[in-house]
């Protein structure tokens, strides 16, 4: 106990008497900083987030800049040529833009995936967070939760029986003496698909949302006359829209690049981005283009994350109920 | 060996606020003392830091002559019973009393012993096996309180310990902790908002305001005599009247008596005041009397005439409300008959002790 | 008509005014369920199917009998479990770290957000750039595909949800238990084990668990790292998916959503929603 008053760490004492403490003491007085046991902690971490994610990402960066051979060609802006197609645009050809228009509908197919994955989200979480009964409650959201945390893959191939021509839609619509849909192999599949895989997204930040509503917010406007469905748009969906606005974020974002539900449901006209990426590194072994395709979906989707967080869009919020992710 | 507890010119800023400034103060060992003020007056943050969770950014805490200041919490022979309770959920009743044996490496036999002595003490025997969550909030308080006791510290700090509970508990809670004090002989340094709980356990009471010390004394000193406006006010009800001071004023031959606007309360004469200077005085309800009552046959006595203004009957007392040329005064009357209540618009004679004015310097 | 009359028009003629949801609301709710459940159901419903879609359905169990006999799946099964262990463990320790790193120190004002951020980078990027990317990495680093780039690529694919999951349990974790141990007499270290280990447990569970989940399922980054014998299950359902060929699929199914659910049951049921 005699000796607790020399403790050099005394951040007080050292304080106190600046011109004698030692190299030591000084030493001591920073390992018992903050943000040195921050560095201790997250060190670790962030040694192998930077080893093993921040330089496999990088590398693309690199090979996207170069013609062949990082360090060993010469550094090049083809790649990114190739994929405007600056002669296409010259010539005015803007039909033989291919990888822009692919880019484009990508883009196109995760606004729409979005926007339905928000519709479907909300009656369920409106429902969920203010009327389920209290005991079904945690059963009923864990329900919700499960299939996230399930193979995506198998989730999406279970739609092939459901949409193909010979599957349980088309079956029953010809059995009723309708005429059979084209759902499977075309961008309607790949729709289907991913707002299947997604909706969770969507739904857990809105559902946190409704949760945390204050019902009698709801019987206020009730009370003065609004009816069900005025009190859910003057009251309940300008409330919760920040929490579906993060979730739609991050469906966008995980559509847009999204590989395995076109390559499964998507056929020719459902053929998404990330799919002619696969491509060069896959079968057609020129790894700088596709390294270039990579760089031009990160811009994408750090762009959207960019612009969303401009917009005052919490992104993070919705980032607790990731999983599943593709 | 004497282990009166020293804080000395104690101040702790977080960031660019002052949460305590330049507090000292003494509690001699087997004393009941509480630092009192409404929330954000720094009591707490005075009490973490004998506790050893905050460290002052000046000043010294010593426990007898040793400078415990920067002291590990673990180190320290003080205990805490905090506000939450802090009990361990993960853990039963009798491992959560036994913790702190356990850390100081007694052996199983004589925790256990220990622990059942101690169970004993606050009147749950047997309830070692429990979870936490079996108990009532009483029950969680008195084993919160057992676990801090058990390593027999030499000061026991109490962080709004009761505020959790009802009224009537918290009644009951009072008395006992205050038997429990006396009995075990420990320093208890206890903190609260509440002053009624204040006025009741405490040997003395320290009243913070805004991270400083208002002042230092007995419960009854503080009630009786509060030194300034802070504590008149926040102490008890009162009626409180800012003026200024006037040697020899008021007529009436009175050394001196501060003109609050309609009215002149005569007081002894200060010598640290200035005529012209601004004071205020505290008359306490339930030394005002309707009548002139307080002046029988005692030359000490204030008597002033007014209008009763209103009467708000509250069972055992009522106040009444009185204006004296607009300066209204209330005054608390014991109800023996509520036939005898004062009628509203009536005129009265209201009196009291001069005694009882409390020339508030701060 | 006064202004409170067709109020109460209006308000009457919704079905049930005491009944807090419409109708409407708990009919697109029940729907909603279906859409989640249906395709799980005909993964189901096909794996004990002895023809091909369509409506009609014959009773079998022979997929599953013929699982057995398919010792690639089991292989590529046993790989699967073997590495969402090895991640499980790899990323709950990590995470533990890491919560405590970034929820527990007064980080000078700007680094705190920044080691936030560098932490889920990982959330918000696609899957898909980091398995190239990790191929790439590996193949340059002349190790190529196989079991450890799996590893590496699902520890940094799971760690950021761990670090969540763990993370929730620190921010939520009563400061005063870890205070009242101290007062009592507990050093650091032993405050750490008796007191903030234990009540952060939950927490770590479910970390535990969903890392395993994760990594079990986890096909993008595996399809581009993987290869050399080690291929786990997700890849081999993968190839069995694209050549349409083989019925088996769906039984071998089954059993990764049976594995995947349970697991995950166990593990939203520890956290506390």
């Amino acid at each position: 106990m005699s000796s607790q008053d020399d403790v050099a760490t005394d951040p007080v004492r050292s304080q106190r008497t600046p011109e004698t403490s030692t190299l030591r003491e000084r030493v001591l007085e920073w390992a018992d900083s903050e943000v040195f046991k921050g560095a201790i902690s997250l060190g670790p971490v962030l040694i192998l987030l930077t080893v093993f994610y921040a330089v496999p990402v990088a590398l693309l960066l690199i090979y996207s800049i170069f013609v062949e051979d990082p360090f060993a060609s010469g550094l090049t802006f083809e790649h990114f040529g190739r994929f405007v197609d600056v002669s296409a645009i010259t010539s005015l050809q803007f039909s033989e833009l291919s990888y822009v228009r692919l880019l484009g509908r990508s883009i196109g197919i995760a606004v729409i995936v979005t926007v339905l994955s928000l519709v479907i989200s909300y009656p369920i979480t409106y429902y969920l967070g203010q009327h389920a009964p209290e005991r079904w409650k945690i059963a009923l959201v864990m329900l919700v939760i499960i299939p996230f945390w399930t193979s995506y893959l198998i989730r999406t191939y279970a739609w092939i029986p459901i949409l193909s021509n010979n599957g349980f839609i088309n079956s029953a619509l010809t059995t009723m003496g309708l005429p059979s849909l084209p759902l499977l192999n075309n961008y309607v599949g790949s729709i289907i698909g991913l707002v299947y895989v997604f909706v969770p997204f969507t739904i857990l930040p809105l559902y946190a949302s409704m949760e945390g509503l204050d019902s009698s917010l709801i019987e206020a406007a009730r009370d003065l006359g609004a009816s069900r469905w005025e009190a859910f748009r003057e009251v309940v969906f300008p409330l919760t829209l920040p929490g579906a606005l993060a979730g739609g974020v991050f469906v966008f974002i995980k559509t847009a690049a999204a590989y395995v539900t076109p390559s499964l449901l998507g056929g020719t006209s459902g053929r998404m981005y990330a799919q002619v990426i696969e491509t060069q590194f896959g079968t057609a072994f020129n790894w700088n283009f596709g390294a270039a395709l990579a760089v031009i979906l990160v811009v994408v989707v750090l762009g959207t994350i960019w612009i969303a967080m401009r917009w005052g869009i919490d992104v993070k919020g919705s980032r607790g109920l990731g999983g599943g992710g593709l | 060996m004497t282990s009166t507890l020293h804080v000395d010119s104690v101040t702790k800023d977080f960031g660019s606020v002052r949460a305590v400034e330049d507090v000292s103060f003494t509690v001699d060992e087997g004393k009941f003392v509480t630092l009192l003020g409404p929330s954000g007056c720094g009591k707490t943050t005075t009490l973490r830091m004998i506790a050893g969770f905050e460290t002052p950014t000046e000043g010294r805490v010593r426990l007898g002559d040793h400078d415990i200041t920067t002291e590990e919490p673990y180190l320290r022979p003080t205990s805490m019973v905090f506000q939450n309770y802090a009990l361990f959920p993960h853990k039963t009743v009798g491992e959560n009393v036994g913790f702190g044996l356990k850390m100081r490496d007694v052996p199983p036999d004589e925790r256990s012993d220990r622990v059942a002595k101690m169970l004993d003490l606050i009147e749950l025997p047997g309830i070692e096996d429990r979870g936490i969550d079996e108990l009532s909030g009483g029950q969680q308080q008195r084993v919160a309180l057992a676990r801090a006791l058990i390593t027999e510290p030499e000061v026991l700090l109490l962080d709004e310990p009761l505020g959790a509970l009802d009224l009537k508990l918290r009644k009951n809670m009072q008395v006992e902790l205050k038997n429990l004090q006396e009995e075990l002989g420990i320093t208890f340094v206890y903190v609260t908002h509440d002053q009624e709980e204040a006025l009741t356990m405490s040997d003395e009471i320290i009243i913070l305001n805004e991270g400083e010390i208002e002042q230092r004394g007995t419960p009854t000193e503080i009630y009786e005599s509060p030194r300034t406006r802070f504590v008149a006010d926040f102490i008890g009800d009162t009626n409180l009247l800012d003026g200024t001071y006037v040697e020899n004023g008021g007529g009436n031959g009175n050394a001196a008596a501060v003109e609050c606007g309609s009215v002149d309360v005569p007081i002894d004469s200060l010598s640290a005041a200035a005529d012209g200077q601004s004071l205020s005085v505290s008359i306490r309800p339930e030394k005002i009397a309707l009548g002139d009552g307080a002046g029988n046959g005692n030359e000490n006595a204030v008597t002033l005439r007014g209008e009763v203004e209103d009467v708000i009957y509250q069972g055992n007392v009522a106040k009444v409300h009185v204006t004296i040329d607009g300066t209204e005064l209330v005054l608390e009357q014991q109800v023996i008959d509520t036939v005898n209540l004062p009628t509203p618009g009536s005129e009265c004679t209201i009196s009291w002790d001069q005694e009882n004015t409390n020339v508030l310097t701060g | 008509m006064s202004v409170t009359d067709s109020i109460r028009d209006r308000v009457r003629s919704d079905s049930d005014p005491n009944d807090g949801a419409g109708s409407g609301l708990k009919l697109a709710t029940v729907l909603t369920y279906l859409f989640l459940y249906g395709p799980i159901l005909v993964v189901v419903l096909m794996s004990f199917d002895a023809g091909r879609y369509g409506l009609r359905w014959d009773f079998t169990t022979e997929w599953y009998a013929s699982l057995a006999t398919r010792s690639d799946l089991i292989d590529s099964l046993w790989l699967s479990i073997q590495i969402g262990i090895v991640v499980m463990i790899i990323s709950t320790v990590l995470a533990v770290v890491a919560a405590f790193g970034l929820s527990r120190f007064d980080w000078p004002k700007r680094k705190g957000p920044i080691a936030t951020y560098l932490i889920f980078v990982p959330l918000t990027l696609p899957i898909i750039i980091y398995g190239i990317g990790l191929f790439v990495f590996f193949t340059q680093l002349g190790i190529g595909r196989g079991f450890l780039p799996i590893v590496v690529g699902h520890v940094l694919y799971t760690l950021p949800f761990a670090t969540l999951v763990v993370g929730a349990g620190v921010i939520d974790l009563d400061r005063t238990l870890e205070e009242a141990a101290m007062d009592l007499g507990a050093d650091p270290l032993t405050t750490f084990r008796e007191v903030t280990l234990p009540a952060l447990m939950p927490n770590i569970l479910a970390a535990a668990l969903f890392s395993f989940t994760l990594s079990f399922d986890e096909f993008l980054i595996s399809f581009f790292v993987s290869g050399g014998g080690a291929v786990p299950l997700p890849v081999r359902i993968w190839g069995m998916v694209r050549a349409d060929i083989e019925p088996e699929v769906y039984a071998i199914s089954v059993v990764v959503l049976l594995i995947s659910i349970a697991i995950a049951a166990m593990a939203t049921r520890l956290r506390r929603f």
